[in-house]
């Protein structure tokens, strides 16, 4: 199996893990966006949802699992083939619903470009942009190493 | 029909086209969106579609650049399953009936 490890700033991290902390409980009854249903019955568009949500919750599950013990002790996450995937798609989950709430008020271009002022923007603003930032770092790493 | 003469009967046949003409095309459209890297929803296309390196990488910058691409086209059932899987990996994909077929 195939496996990587990344050493991560702890100090750095865990206050973007703690802002996320809402965020993960809003992906446990909602989807990350609005998915359409295709035109289903009510019946069928609930258990679209509900599958959707319970495959949101296993993958969130998984990207939390890097961040127990030992990441606070050594900083490091192991990323290997057994969680890419499903750390890959927890990253967009979390991004999307970061793009709908703490960074609604920022254009796609700032966020696209990465350069976003920090002397203007709120501290939640900050918090998230960097939250965004990080998860997608992560992302890079296993697509570029993994996937 | 039957036809007394030769006491032979015909029997009207059901093509399979006069079923899928009924049924109609569905497609499998994927919407941009400005969140996900370019580089994931190529993998996410071959993952969930099968798709080559280059097959996937053209339909994510029509999906960039003219705002939607249309990935499958097919019977309903398996059109969902693919947007379905799609939206497992939180790309904005919709079914849509085609309107050409």
């Amino acid at each position: 199996m195939r496996s990587i490890e990344v050493t991560l700033n702890v100090g750095v991290v865990a206050p973007l893990l703690d802002f996320i902390k809402p965020v993960l409980a809003r992906l446990e009854s909602e989807t990350a966006f609005a998915a359409d249903m295709a035109q289903a019955d009510r019946e069928l568009e609930n258990v679209w949802r509900d599958g959707l949500i319970h495959t949101q919750m296993s993958d969130c599950k998984a990207l939390v699992g890097l961040f127990g013990r030992e990441f606070l002790d050594s900083g490091k996450i192991e990323l290997n083939d057994d969680n890419a995937d499903a750390v890959l798609r927890a990253a967009a989950a979390i991004r999307l619903k970061l793009r709908q709430t703490a960074l609604k008020n920022l254009a796609d271009e700032v966020l696209a470009t990465e350069k976003v002022d920090v002397d203007v923007i709120t501290r939640e603003e900050r918090l998230g942009f960097e939250a965004f930032l990080f998860l997608e770092r992560i992302q890079e790493v296993i697509l570029r190493h993994l996937a | 029909m039957s036809d007394p003469a030769s006491g032979t009967e015909t029997v009207l046949e059901r093509k399979p086209e006069t079923v899928l003409a009924l049924e109609g095309q569905w497609n499998v459209v994927v919407l941009s969106d400005p969140v996900n890297l370019a580089s994931y929803v190529v993998l996410v296309f071959r993952r969930v579609l099968g798709f080559d390196e280059a097959t996937a990488h053209r339909h994510m910058l029509e999906a960039h650049e003219k705002g939607r691409s249309i990935v499958w086209r097919g019977t309903r059932e398996k059109a969902e399953a693919y947007v379905y899987s799609l939206q497992e990996w939180h790309l904005s994909a919709i079914l849509e009936k085609d309107a050409q077929h």
